[in-house]
């Protein structure tokens, strides 16, 4: 069954290029192009994902989020938005939206955010002590990583790099979700550093494997999983 | 560093020619004022003088007049025995003690009075004059006022008063006076320091304002007492121009802020645009040419997004989302961070702190003022080998540092470091944005401290001090 995406979007240009993006991925997009609308369609509850502007006429989006939420909605909700300081940022999420995006976006980033969303939503899972790729496992109570079981030996940081990696697995990480979830930072950082850590993360779990699980997905970010 | 130490000094000049020194403008003013006022109090002394002395003389030329119209009216009653023997009879018994009277027949003979002889050189009918003269029973001549006239049958009669006297007169109130200037002198020295010191405060209050407003807190303002005088008026228009600069500047504000705010949308759309057409085409060419203008585009909203920042730091906001943090952590976050990429740079990076030092700090916008030094360090310090992030107490508050041992920045290159889209290595940052200073010192003014750029001899040392919250 195809998911479901609504774009609560007052600009033309973006909102046709995003619903143009996602119909190619299959999804199946509806857009609203003002507050009042978005709400109206999203409080019948059968979207996978929202993508909420903040900035809208009728109704602002941070209203529209609250009344979801109000309404006992709770349907995952990306914030796109051009408001991009940090304390924008926190008050979107303590609005209770699950993710914030700010313009100018990549689709790439846009997408692969969403389908983390749509993952999340679909299946909460509960708590796990253990996960694994392929002949890659992480023991989250031991702390201990095995490939094809020998032992790796991981720094902290590298750990939890691993870690988030590996519970998106198959799914595109960008470098700002990384940065934002494993270092909990969100500026931008001027050089590649979080392409340094994925490629010493790399020689640690690849090196002296056939079969290469880090893969970078050009032009959006990362991937853990089989070779495509 | 070495604008914070221009004016630094400024300030100390200021301060120094204001306040303190013998040739400070205050000093030399209370001078001024003592001078001035000594002045006007020997001049005051010496006119009371002047007119006491004419009014005294006044009364002794009413009185000799006064004695002169007294015994011609003997001499018309009583004629001239009756008038010789009234003023025997007064001399006899020792009256005018300080007067003179002389009685001649019209030849100038004496008939009665006590002046041996008529002045030789004294005319009949003078209204005033003074002389020295020997009276009856003087030892030595006296100054006399006198005046004389001739009677009806020819006589000479001549009435006078010894001046000597007067001078005595005087010298005691000379001696009243002097003492009057030397209790003077005092209180005219304190009343110019008391002036000075007055003034002193007043000016200090303004001078105080208008340096809070130069280092950046526009708020503030004069105090004013509403008295109208001069210092009020000063007052009053040093904060109608601080009004002025602060409107002025929140409307640059405004205008910069809105516009990088309204760039964003047409950004976005030149962005999907550049992944639309990378998507359709699969000419190599175009491929490249696209990831180039994707590339600028990149560099253009770094741009735009820091300039943002900063406008945002600047205005104050998120002083709310301070939190306080362990130094040692943070700084061992961030380096944890850039680890790699230092190490791939050729540079070890350490993290001096003491594990107990904690500040209150905006995390985000802190991290990234420090992420920006170390970049910047990565970027500039070439033939180094250590970066040095350490944070410590200092008299102010918590500092953070970024130190390298490479070439550093020339004490003259400084300033010009700091200032906005300037880049001094503009061969090897085309990827920087030449704000990432400018956006250091925001989020320090953010925290109410500052971006020191010191020597680290050799090397570069950027300190960003982040005082105390009183609160």
């Amino acid at each position: 069954m195809a998911q479901r995406v609504l774009i609560v979007e007052d600009d033309e240009a973006t909102a046709s290029y995003i619903v143009k993006g996602l119909t190619e991925q299959g999804m199946v997009v509806d857009r609203a192009a003002n507050g009042r609308d978005g709400l109206f369609l999203a409080t019948d509850g059968s979207y996978d994902a929202i993508v909420l502007d903040r900035m809208l006429p009728q109704m602002d989006g941070m209203a529209v989020l609250g009344a979801l939420r109000a309404a006992n909605i709770d349907t995952p909700v990306l914030i796109l938005s051009a408001l991009g300081s940090a304390d924008e940022r926190v008050a979107g999420l303590t609005a209770g939206s699950d993710d914030y995006l700010t313009k100018p976006f990549a689709f790439a980033e846009l997408l692969a955010r969403l389908k983390i969303l749509m993952r999340r939503g679909a299946a909460t899972p509960a708590v796990e002590t253990r996960l694994a790729c392929e002949d890659l496992e992480m023991d989250l109570l031991s702390r201990k990583v095995k490939r094809a079981g020998k032992p790796i030996d991981l720094q902290p940081r590298e750990f939890r790099l691993l870690e988030h990696l590996l519970r998106h697995a198959d799914q595109v990480v960008t470098r700002t979700m990384l940065l934002e979830h494993v270092w909990d930072y969100h500026f931008d950082p001027g050089t590649n550093v979080i392409d340094v850590h994925i490629s010493r993360l790399r020689r640690k779990i690849d090196d002296g494997h056939e079969r290469p699980l880090l893969h970078t997905v050009r032009g959006a970010g990362y991937r853990l999983g089989p070779p495509a | 560093m070495a604008e914070a130490d221009s004016t630094g000094q400024a300030e100390v000049g200021l301060k120094d020619r204001l306040f303190s020194g013998f040739g400070s403008v205050t000093s030399q003013l209370v001078t001024m004022i003592f001078v001035l006022q000594l002045l006007l109090t020997i001049v005051l002394l010496g006119y009371v003088q002047w007119a006491a002395d004419q009014q005294l003389r006044r009364e002794q030329r009413a009185y000799v007049g006064e004695l002169r119209d007294t015994l011609s009216e003997i001499y018309v009653q009583d004629g001239p025995a009756g008038l010789a023997d009234a003023i025997e009879a007064r001399v006899g018994t020792g009256g005018w003690a300080n007067g003179a009277v002389l009685l001649t027949s019209s030849d100038g003979t004496p008939i009665a009075g006590n002046l041996r002889a008529w002045p030789g050189i004294m005319p009949v009918g003078v209204g005033w004059q003074e002389l020295d003269l020997y009276r009856e029973n003087g030892a030595r001549p006296e100054r006399i006022g006198l005046s004389t006239m001739r009677l009806a049958g020819g006589e000479r009669l001549l009435t006078g008063w010894v001046l000597d006297d007067d001078v005595r007169l005087r010298r005691s109130v000379e001696g009243a006076m002097l003492a009057a200037l030397l209790l003077a002198v005092p209180i005219a020295l304190l009343s110019a320091i008391g002036l000075g010191q007055v003034m002193g405060r007043r000016l200090r209050a303004i001078s105080g304002t208008t340096l809070a407003v130069a280092e950046g807190d526009l708020t503030r303002r004069v105090p004013r007492d509403g008295s109208g005088d001069a210092f009020d008026a000063l007052a009053m228009q040093v904060n109608a121009m601080l009004d002025r600069v602060e409107a002025l500047v929140s409307e640059l504000r405004l205008v910069t802020d809105g516009l990088a705010h309204d760039l964003r949308s047409p950004l976005t759309r030149v962005q999907s645009r550049l992944e639309q057409a990378s998507a359709a085409v699969s000419d190599g060419a175009a491929l490249a040419a696209i990831g180039d203008a994707q590339a600028e585009l990149g560099v253009l909203l770094r741009i735009l997004s820091t300039a943002l920042q900063i406008s945002r730091a600047e205005a104050g906001i998120g002083t709310d989302q301070l939190t306080e943090v362990s130094v040692a952590e943070f700084l061992e976050e961030i380096a944890e961070l850039y680890g790699p990429v230092a190490e791939d740079s050729g540079f070890a990076l350490e993290v001096v702190a003491p594990p107990e030092l904690r500040a209150s700090l905006h995390r985000e916008l802190t991290g990234q003022a420090v992420a920006n030094l170390l970049e910047n360090a990565l970027r500039h310090a070439r033939g180094g080998h250590t970066i040095r992030l350490t944070g410590e107490r200092v008299a102010e508050g918590v500092a953070l540092a970024v130190a390298d041992d490479g070439p550093g920045i020339p004490e003259g290159l400084r300033a010009e470091a700091r200032r906005r889209f300037v880049r001094l290595d503009p061969a090897r940052s085309e990827t920087g944005s030449g704000l990432g200073l400018a956006l250091v010192e925001a989020v320090a003014r953010l925290h109410g401290g500052r971006l020191d750029l010191e020597d680290a001899r050799p090397g570069l040392r950027a300190v960003l001090i982040l005082p105390d919250r009183q609160r």
